[in-house]
């Protein structure tokens, strides 16, 4: 049948999504207090190297890196950075996780 | 430019862009066949998702784009990998997870979360659409770039083979850009340009880039005579006539009844006239290259070193570089890059590119597009903050991007997903600044077009690297074309004509709704990928990402982290947004250019909207919260 997918998106992506998983307040404070953190570690450095470009253009030519610019070695820094920052987000938010499983046990363990 | 057809690539290209497809059609009705489509993302392997979230976000504009501006205006084109990436670190950090929390997964559906407003519904599908229409103009100005050396067709019949294609596909089949599609197409983009930065890599740098046995065109240099800065007499040329344009004068000559331009330069008072390239729009409509017919074929491609320096010494070629030794060598060295000026000579319409030396310095720090450095002036670094700004904030804003976040089974493997994606595509982005780079130097640059330099840098490494290449960013383009379209037809017949006009159209009449307007996007996208043909595909997706960045993420980010947000303040916020960013978008030098007028007196001097439009918009949502306070039913998602 010759029909055009309409876009519903409700319908396709809610199905899925595993809405059973359930997180706990404090877990979801925890993780959301890093992710802000980190973000505003990032920006910090994604706006000094606007701020470099903008006010202290002279900087960038500055040798620094095996002969590299400070400009390059500043934009591919901030490309690997971004990499780094996620997998540490990606390791804390995943032993939060874990702390508040072992609690959940823990707490259940409690009550039976 | 002129293209010849090869045979051998024709072959490949129809080969790879029928394999995807057709994958797509078959990953595509099984998916269909099961309870729900996306329900299959929870059984797929977190790595495999996150490689297809790189093939969501690496369309053609990233490809073709960043490494085009990269080959013609050196870090600049840069700029774009790193605010590209950068963006990412919103979407992760500020608005995938509390996303997931509300329960709604998509712009229109999470911004109305909380109030089931008409006006949220409304707003909301209107930004949609005019970023998918946005997000299309790129990929279809790309599409008609990457068919013309392919099938040796015009611009104009790539982007009309385009839409036709995704038309045809989307109001018969739908395309399903399923996640093992995506992962197919990002995979293969993420090898192939390995392959690639090697071949660069093993090449090196030479003073003279041939390829095939093809030479690589020597430009050539007369000396006239000069008197009183008129230049008087060339021997063996004839003097036709010269036109000065801004500071630099160019002269055209005629030899054996054929005319030709050519730059006249004063250095160090050594009067030199250099072959330019020229193409020349006759009152009659005919065009000619270079002062000949196309089919002479007196046109070239460009794009080489005027000087290599390794260790302090001038030498003709380099041999195998290892990566930093590539960027230092260039940074020392210098490069001859192709300007572009417009200018009339009689009834003539004269679009030259001239020769200009660029030291390797320059070309590796940021200032050739967007200056700062030098020559900089108000307006300029305010353009180049707003780009930064518009690119950073702009990622999480697109309506599209995230969805793949959320079609992974746990948080944990949504989380890896996205930071492989991130992984991905920062590795693919440093490699654009080699791709970029390396087309610049090797003489593969199409002059009319920056959107080729990685293709055509691949055709000169061989005709199968070439046409695979241009197989894969072909595919990815009708894949993000079809996705575009349904996206953008769906907000009109799903979001505005169902939700907003409460028609309650029969299944049948929606059908037809949404076919009607699939239609008509396609033949509006058509038109605009005429129309704006030769701009950079980065820069027209710089725009898409503005006008997101203004009216989706502040309204966005207000719900998430301000309780007092209303709807009214949510509504007028994207309002305001769209219609900001438009006007500045629309009174920029850019298009002041695409309207025929001088760039120099467009009304303002901002390429870029964000700077102005993001902070309005902010402003929006926060003084319509505070006048137009929420109603106190607030049926709030806490509950569901």
């Amino acid at each position: 049948m010759l029909s055009i997918p309409v876009y519903k998106p409700s319908k396709h992506f809610v199905m899925h999504v595993n809405n059973t998983h359930e997180e706990k307040e404090s877990l979801t404070k925890r993780k959301s207090t890093l992710g802000i953190r980190l973000f505003f570690i990032y920006l910090f450095c994604y706006a000094g190297f606007v701020a470099i470009g903008v006010f202290q253009y002279e900087l960038l030519s500055i040798p620094v890196l095996g002969g590299l610019n400070l400009a390059l070695a500043y934009g591919i820094g901030l490309i690997l950075f971004a990499v780094i920052l996620g997998i540490v987000y990606n390791y804390y938010c995943s032993r939060y996780e874990d702390e508040a499983d072992q609690d959940t046990e823990v707490e259940k363990g409690g009550t039976a | 430019m002129i293209y010849d057809i090869s045979y051998t690539a024709l072959f490949f290209f129809f080969v790879f862009v029928g394999l995807v497809i057709g994958l797509s059609f078959y990953f595509g009705r099984k998916a269909s066949s099961s309870s729900s489509y996306y329900a299959a993302g929870g059984k797929i392997h977190w790595a495999v998702n996150g490689i297809a979230f790189a093939g969501d976000y690496l369309s053609a504009a990233s490809f073709l784009g960043i490494c085009g501006m990269i080959a013609i205006s050196g870090f600049d084109g840069f700029l774009y990998a790193i605010g590209f990436l950068a963006g990412w670190i919103v979407a992760l950090f500020l608005i995938a997870e509390p996303f997931k929390r509300l329960g709604k997964f998509t712009f229109t559906d999470a911004l109305n979360a909380k109030f089931n407003s008409r006006a949220i519904t409304l707003s909301a599908s209107v930004s949609t659409l005019i970023i998918s229409v946005f997000y299309l103009i790129p990929q279809m100005v790309g599409a008609g770039d990457l068919v013309m050396p392919l099938l040796g067709l015009p611009h104009w019949a790539g982007v009309i083979l385009v839409g036709a294609i995704v038309i045809i596909i989307v109001a018969s089949a739908g395309m399903a850009s399923t996640t093992y599609v995506q992962f197919l197409k990002g995979g293969l983009l993420i090898v192939l340009s390995v392959v690639l930065t090697f071949f660069i890599l093993k090449n090196g740098l030479t003073l003279t880039p041939d390829f095939k046995g093809e030479k690589y065109h020597s430009f050539m240099e007369l000396t006239p005579q000069v008197d009183n800065g008129k230049v008087t007499d060339v021997s063996g040329w004839e003097i036709v006539t010269q036109q000065a344009v801004g500071n630099k004068t160019f002269v055209k000559l005629s030899q054996n009844g054929v005319e030709r331009w050519f730059d006249f330069t004063q250095d160090d008072n050594k009067p030199l006239l250099k072959e330019t390239l020229t193409v020349t729009q006759l009152a009659n409509g005919q065009q000619l290259y270079n002062g000949e017919a196309r089919e002479k074929r007196r046109f070239y491609q460009v794009g080489n070193m005027s000087k290599i320096v390794v260790n302090g010494q001038e030498v003709d070629k380099t041999g195998p570089l290892g990566p930093f030794e590539f960027l230092s060598t260039l940074q020392e060295s210098e490069i001859v890059r192709f300007l572009q000026v417009k200018f009339t000579d009689g009834s003539d319409q004269v679009s030259l590119y001239y020769p200009q030396v660029t030291a390797g310095k320059t070309f590796m720090l940021p200032g050739l597009k967007y200056k700062i450095g030098r020559d900089a002036n108000l307006w300029s670094k305010l353009d180049f903050i707003s780009l930064m700004l518009a690119l950073f904030l702009g990622t999480a804003a697109l309506p599209h991007i995230l969805i793949r976040y959320y079609t992974v089974k746990t948080p944990r493997d949504a989380r890896k997903s996205t930071i492989l994606a991130i992984a991905a595509i920062g590795g693919f982005y440093i490699l654009t600044l080699f791709m970029g780079l390396g087309a610049a130097v090797n003489g593969v640059l199409d002059v009319e077009s920056s959107n080729m330099a990685a293709p055509l840098l691949a055709r000169a490494f061989g005709a199968a690297l070439f046409s695979i290449i241009s197989a894969v960013a072909f595919a990815t383009v009708l894949g993000t074309v079809a996705g575009l379209i349904v996206a953008s037809s769906g907000a009109i017949a799903h979001d505005f004509i169902d939700i907003y006009l409460k028609r309650n159209l029969s299944d049948k009449k929606k059908v037809k709704a949404g076919k009607i307007a699939a239609f008509a996007v396609g033949i509006f996208a058509i038109l605009l990928g005429m129309a704006f043909k030769g701009i950079n595909v980065s820069f027209l997706v710089g725009w898409a990402f503005a006008i997101a960045a203004s009216a989706n993420l502040p309204a966005i980010l207000f719900l998430l982290f301000w309780k007092r947000t209303s709807e009214t303040g949510i509504a007028a916020s994207i309002i305001v947004g769209i219609i900001a960013s438009l006007a500045i978008i629309l009174t920029s030098p850019t298009m002041w250019d695409r309207y025929g007028l001088d760039p120099a007196n467009a009304i303002h001097q901002l390429e870029n909207p964000a700077l102005i439009s993001f902070p309005l918009a902010v402003l929006t949502v926060y003084m319509f919260s505070i006048l137009y306070p929420k109603r106190q039913k607030d049926t709030s998602l806490a509950a569901g």
